[in-house]
């Protein structure tokens, strides 16, 4: 089974590439690298000389030191992964995106999502169990909102789950936000208050008590367990 | 490329010993690249940042001991950060790339029985999950995997034979939780 399925694949990725050009890809490259090299600064045309200033007189070599073993200096090691897509920096990234959420206008849809599940105020309601550490809840209606079309909640998901390694779910979800177009320009929210208490207090004060229990569990009961 | 200049730069000319080397990996480059991330185009633009990351440092992974296997490690490193690139640049940047279709996401469900063994396996034996892709998927003899993880034959045989048990136990007997 296991073989066959390892067979299937060789074949698949073989016959993906089947018509790959070598000398076309390599020369996308050179393309990629002159687009990425800074050329060296020319000299300014028309820049007016200094004229020549007499030399300050140089001071005295120092004495020579005894020869002894000469001081080695070690290459610096070839990094191979980039330290900026650490796992946390995205992490911290993710929680500034859920804290614009709750600055926005978005957290009106709150209401809109204790009534009937409105599609912004669940990734809005996810964005405030984020920022509480309610990942397991947050996942779930992040999910919840992006089954539902919102391209924003299936970023946010791609974003946690490309943060976390997850690769297969990752995958999944930036397929779906790009598939639900989503546009930073377009579906980004933009920060009207200083706070995302204004979400905080709603919730609180909800007569939907469904939510506020979402708030208090650490984990989703096993019947909302996919 | 840019606003102000719509044509692409003029190519600058590659040493030959990379153009050579490029050459000859590229589709072992590619293969890898697209036995995780799925997509051609990801793993034409993976192979491209590797590729500009090797020539980047070409004198230097020369200089190495085993400049394929440093190569790899580059690859290995581009390919495991794709996704969090892809991440922080869909936050700031417009794509204009084709987004993807239905069939695409029913394909990747075609998948997804594998795909999840070999991320568990990557994440806890990850020279097993290398020499699997390398000799099953890629196609490799277990010489050329040795050569390009700095290991020893016999040492990708039994990382091999020893990812390939893994991959049938977690396959045989999956673990799902339910996090998206």
């Amino acid at each position: 089974m296991l073989d066959d399925i390892l067979r299937e694949e060789r074949a698949a990725l073989h016959n993906e590439f089947a018509d790959h050009d070598t000398a076309a890809f390599t020369q996308r490259l050179a393309e990629r690298i002159a687009g990425t090299t800074a050329p060296a600064e020319p000299a300014a045309a028309g820049s007016a000389t200094r004229p020549a200033s007499p030399r300050p007189p140089q001071p005295a070599p120092p004495t020579p030191r005894p020869p002894h073993r000469p001081r080695r200096r070690r290459p610096t090691p070839i990094v191979t992964t980039d330290p900026a897509l650490a796992p946390a920096a995205l992490l911290a990234e993710l929680q500034q995106l859920c804290d614009m959420v709750l600055r926005s206008d978005d957290v009106k849809k709150l209401a809109d999502f204790a009534a009937d599940f409105d599609q912004v105020g669940a990734r809005t309601f996810a964005c405030l169990l984020y920022t509480f550490d309610r990942i397991q809840a947050a996942l779930y209606w992040w999910r919840f909102a992006a089954g539902a079309g919102d391209p924003l909640a299936a970023h946010l998901l791609a974003v946690h789950h490309a943060a976390c390694g997850n690769t297969p779910q990752a995958r999944i979800w930036r397929a779906l936000a790009r598939l639900a177009r989503f546009d930073p320009l377009l579906h980004m929210p933009t920060p009207v208050r200083d706070r995302g208490h204004t979400a905080d207090d709603f919730v609180r004060n909800s007569e939907f008590h469904q939510i506020q229990t979402f708030m208090r569990m650490t984990t989703l009961p096993k019947e909302l367990v996919a | 490329m840019n606003e102000l200049s719509p044509r692409p730069p003029a190519p600058i000319p590659l040493p030959i010993s990379f153009e050579a080397f490029f050459e000859k990996e590229q589709r072992t480059f590619l293969t890898y690249a697209a036995s995780r991330l799925r997509d051609r185009r990801d793993a034409e633009e993976a192979a491209l940042e590797a590729g500009r990351r090797i020539h980047g440092k070409w004198e230097r992974i020369l200089a190495h001991a085993n400049p394929t296997a440093l190569a790899y490690q580059i690859l290995a490193g581009v390919v495991k950060d794709f996704y969090r690139k892809a991440a922080r640049q869909a936050t700031y940047e417009h794509t204009v790339a084709v987004p993807p279709d239905c069939a695409y996401l029913q394909e990747l469900r075609h998948h997804e029985e594998l795909d999840l063994a070999m991320d568990e396996l990557e994440a806890t034996a990850p020279k097993q999950a290398q020499c699997v892709r390398l000799h099953f998927l890629a196609d490799l003899a277990y010489e050329q995997v040795a050569e390009r993880l700095g290991i020893t034959t016999g040492a990708a045989k039994t990382n091999t034979s020893l990812g390939v048990q893994r991959l049938r136990e977690l396959m045989d007997h999956p673990h799902r939780e339910g996090d998206g």
